[in-house]
């Protein structure tokens, strides 16, 4: 599966879910799709170099945030092994913006629903990190 | 605004100096005059104080300074006879007790005293003040200003102002041939200052100052802090550059101490370590792009290509070290949420301004939507001034970034030894927990072991060394194109210098520093007691002074083929012939001995001749010229602080100024002048 379809399902799997521990789960292995995505297709000949690195900074900030709300499942995570990204910064850093966006969307609309103040804490954390990274990857202006 | 520098007090002081001259009777009369000299010379032998390696016993004597370290004591001893003899003068001519007052303005002599002031003040503006007078930098320009090529220009250029200054005393003091009192002190001054000149003459002759010492110094810039100014869209090239600058100087001034803090500090976070991460790779792009287009222009602007070629290439190398370093802290964090820190907030200011220097959009950020292609580099840089600005502020930023390297390298091992760095369960394959009151709790993170964070330190390791040899290549391209810069490079080669006369590297134990408190009070701190001298300071130096002392004493004694030469004394050997072998006798004829002795070495020091180090050297049989040229160095460090200690003294007991000055011959042996000099006739006040 390339990253890209990787992307998609990550997507997929999002909005599928419905119970806070599998959107959690969820939007911890997106961010963390995103994360290693945006590190590795960033090239300094590429207009996207600053977006893309920063973008992976913002993503494991927002990765470590959800990692640490209560109702995070306790099982090991399944992180496929990944495959070259396969595709340029342009097109990696468009669809890692939606997926971002995505992910802050969920996690934000799940913090204004979340009972335990941890998870509140998290949920909100992990959304406004998924922000930034989609605000910076957004080619066009918000 | 870039910072003022010692170079730009210094030709002011200069210019106001070169009013002066000639001109006394402008200054308010002879006794405002000589008051204002008097100024003058007290700022001199600050001047001197500032380079001295008083506060380091290790550098006391070093042996690539004998030659200026011997002038600068000297011609202290010289300029305070000097200012105590202006002092009297202005006594005599009805002057106050305690020094000029304020001065009005528009008199030169009275503006050049304080401009040397405030340029002796600039240099200590990089010095920490601890507790009992020791000192510690405060930047990296401290270790520049007790350096060797420093001390040489300080010491060659106070030479040269004593010099301007002897024929203003003669003036004054023919001025006043009315008063005999003050005209025999103003020409006692006049002597005393032209000694001081030559005291440099010797040092001179066998070390000269070279150009490099001299525009080293002139660079010493103010250590203050700039405050933030944040980048605003659209701001010329000059003030980009400016802002570049500024905000590398305050990004090095606040990662000082950051190991130290990493153990507890909230801002330390692996969030906020990625981040700067990603701002060095960033950075190191946006500098190395630039660098290429210069070194395209090189011929036309009379830049050096080759220079510029290497240090883009050498940038390009610390880009990719920095965003391997971004990606190896993987999912490593710190217990600590992410937050932004004062080194994150310069570190972004710098990034953005280089940004917009570099792209073709004044307001450029990191954004997607703010990217942009790299300038032209003939709109970059448009003229040879222009091309020189941006090269000074890419280097100033890599110099920021090198300094970031290492500290942040320092700050995470001290992380990881504190147990701060974690890693989260869910991606080491099992889940470990904890019983707490019966009940089972998962934890979600844990202490990373030290084979999950072997990466990320050789990332650091890799990045810190790539900055390194960034920062250097930078430094030559600097040198080699007169940069504005070019002064900080001078700086950074002679810190490598002093750096590698240290006996160990940072963090490696070395050679233990002789304690100048261990064993009680040693020869020259025992004579300020006796002098009841309670001043912490005076008496930390002299302190430093005998361990200096006992430290080339031990130096003399490892060289000494048989440091026993000499056998026993008289007494010891005349219970020997008589064939005693008691070691109880043996031992107390030693101790007579050694009080016989020390008898005769009180009698020389009254007598004159070598000092009781270099006596000491002498008695031991040391012919090494270099150890004695030491030995009589330290004795003439503690000569100076005996005497200093001496006019303190004098001065409490009559009420006098509070500026030292000298008012009897201390003990031990006097200065010798170099023959060309003249003999300086017997001051008044001496």
């Amino acid at each position: 599966m390339s990253r890209l379809q990787e992307a998609d399902a990550a997507a997929a799997r999002l909005a599928a879910a419905t119970a806070l521990p599998d959107l959690l789960d969820a939007a911890w292995q997106a961010l963390d799709l995103v994360r290693t995505t945006a590190g590795e297709c960033a090239d300094p000949r590429s207009g996207l170099y600053a977006a893309l690195l920063f973008a992976a900074a913002a993503a494991a900030e927002a990765q470590h945030a959800a990692g640490l709300a209560p109702s995070m499942p306790a099982g090991d995570a399944a992180i496929p092994a990944r495959a070259g990204t396969g595709a340029g910064a342009g097109a990696a850093a468009g669809q890692l913006a939606g997926l971002a966006a995505a992910v802050a969307r969920r996690l934000a609309s799940a913090a204004a629903q979340a009972e335990l103040p941890g998870d509140r804490d998290a949920l909100t954390a992990a959304a406004a990190g998924a922000g930034q990274a989609c605000q910076l990857l957004a080619e066009g202006r918000p | 605004m870039t910072a003022v520098t010692f170079g730009d007090l210094l030709f002011t002081g200069i210019g106001q100096l070169g009013a002066a001259a000639g001109l006394p009777q402008d200054s308010g009369g002879p006794a405002a005059a000589a008051g204002q000299l008097r100024r003058i010379t007290s700022a001199l032998v600050r001047h001197l104080d500032a380079v001295g390696p008083w506060h380091d016993a290790l550098a006391l004597g070093r042996a690539d300074l004998i030659w200026w370290q011997r002038a600068g004591a000297d011609m202290s001893q010289a300029l305070l006879r000097a200012g105590r003899a202006l002092g009297a003068a202005g006594q005599a001519l009805g002057g106050g007790a305690d020094g000029p007052g304020e001065p009005p303005p528009g008199w030169p002599l009275a503006a050049a005293a304080t401009t040397l002031a405030a340029a002796r003040d600039l240099l200590s503006t990089h010095l920490d003040a601890g507790p009992a007078g020791s000192v510690s930098g405060r930047t990296e320009w401290a270790a520049v200003i007790t350096s060797a090529p420093v001390i040489r220009a300080v010491t060659d250029l106070v030479a040269s102002w004593c010099q301007q200054l002897a024929p203003l005393a003669d003036d004054l003091a023919g001025q006043v041939a009315g008063a005999p009192g003050a005209a025999r002190e103003l020409a006692a001054a006049g002597q005393w200052l032209r000694q001081a000149a030559a005291f440099a003459r010797p040092a001179q002759a066998a070390d000269p100052v070279t150009a490099a010492d001299r525009t080293l110094l002139f660079a010493i810039p103010l250590a203050g802090a700039s405050r933030r100014d944040r980048p605003r869209p659209g701001e010329s090239t000059a003030a980009l550059c400016q802002g570049i600058t500024a905000s590398a100087g305050r990004l090095q001034a606040v990662t000082r101490g950051a190991a130290q803090r990493a153990a507890w500090s909230p801002e330390a976070t692996a969030g906020a370590w990625r981040w700067t991460a990603t701002a060095g790779a960033v950075a190191s792009h946006l500098s190395s792009a630039m660098l290429a287009g210069l070194a395209g222009l090189a011929g036309p602007l009379g830049l050096p290509g080759e220079d510029l070629y290497a240090a883009a290439d050498a940038l390009a190398a610390a880009q990719a070290s920095w965003q391997q370093l971004a990606a190896a802290w993987g999912l490593i964090t710190t217990e600590t949420r992410f937050l932004v820190s004062r080194p994150m907030t310069e570190a972004s200011d710098l990034l953005v301004r280089l940004g917009r220097l570099a792209c073709d959009n004044p307001a450029w950020t990191p954004q997607a939507a703010d990217q942009a292609p790299l300038r032209d580099p003939a709109g970059l840089a448009p003229d040879s001034g222009t091309a020189a600005a941006v090269l000074a502020a890419v280097h100033h930023a890599a110099c920021a970034l090198e300094r970031v390297a290492a500290a942040d390298l320092d700050a995470v091992q001290a992380a990881r030894r504190a147990r701060r760095l974690y890693v989260p369960v869910r991606v080491i394959g099992k889940i470990l927990q904890v019983r707490t009151d019966l009940r089972t709790i998962p934890r979600a993170y844990v202490v990373a072991q030290p084979g999950q964070t072997e990466e990320l330190l050789a990332a650091y390791q890799a990045a810190a060394a790539a900055s390194s040899a960034a920062a250097q290549a930078l430094d030559a391209a600097a040198a080699a194109a007169g940069a504005p810069s070019r002064g900080m490079a001078l700086a950074r080669a002679t810190l490598r210098r002093e750096e590698s006369l240290d006996p160990g590297p940072p963090g490696v134990p070395g050679p233990a520093p002789p304690n100048p408190w261990a064993g009680g009070p040693g020869p020259v701190e025992h004579k300020l007691i006796r002098l009841r001298v309670t001043d912490e300071v005076l008496l930390r130096r002299a302190a430093l002074v005998d361990a200096a002392a006992e430290k080339l004493l031990a130096d003399a004694l490892s060289a000494a083929a048989d440091p026993w030469a000499g056998g026993p004394g008289p007494v010891e050997g005349k219970l020997i012939q008589l064939g005693v072998t008691d070691q109880l006798l043996l031992r107390r004829a030693a101790l007579v001995d050694a009080a016989g002795e020390s008898l005769l070495a009180e009698a020389l020091d009254t007598a004159g001749g070598p000092g009781p180090v270099e006596r000491k050297l002498t008695q031991l049989g040391v012919a090494d010229e270099l150890l004695l040229r030491r030995a009589a160095l330290v004795d003439a460090a503690g000569e100076s602080l005996l005497a200093m200690a001496l006019c303190a003294v004098l001065d409490a007991a009559a009420g006098g100024p509070a500026v030292p000055g000298p008012a009897a011959r201390p003990a031990g042996r006097r200065p010798g002048p170099p023959a060309a000099a003249p003999r300086p006739g017997p001051g008044p006040s001496v």
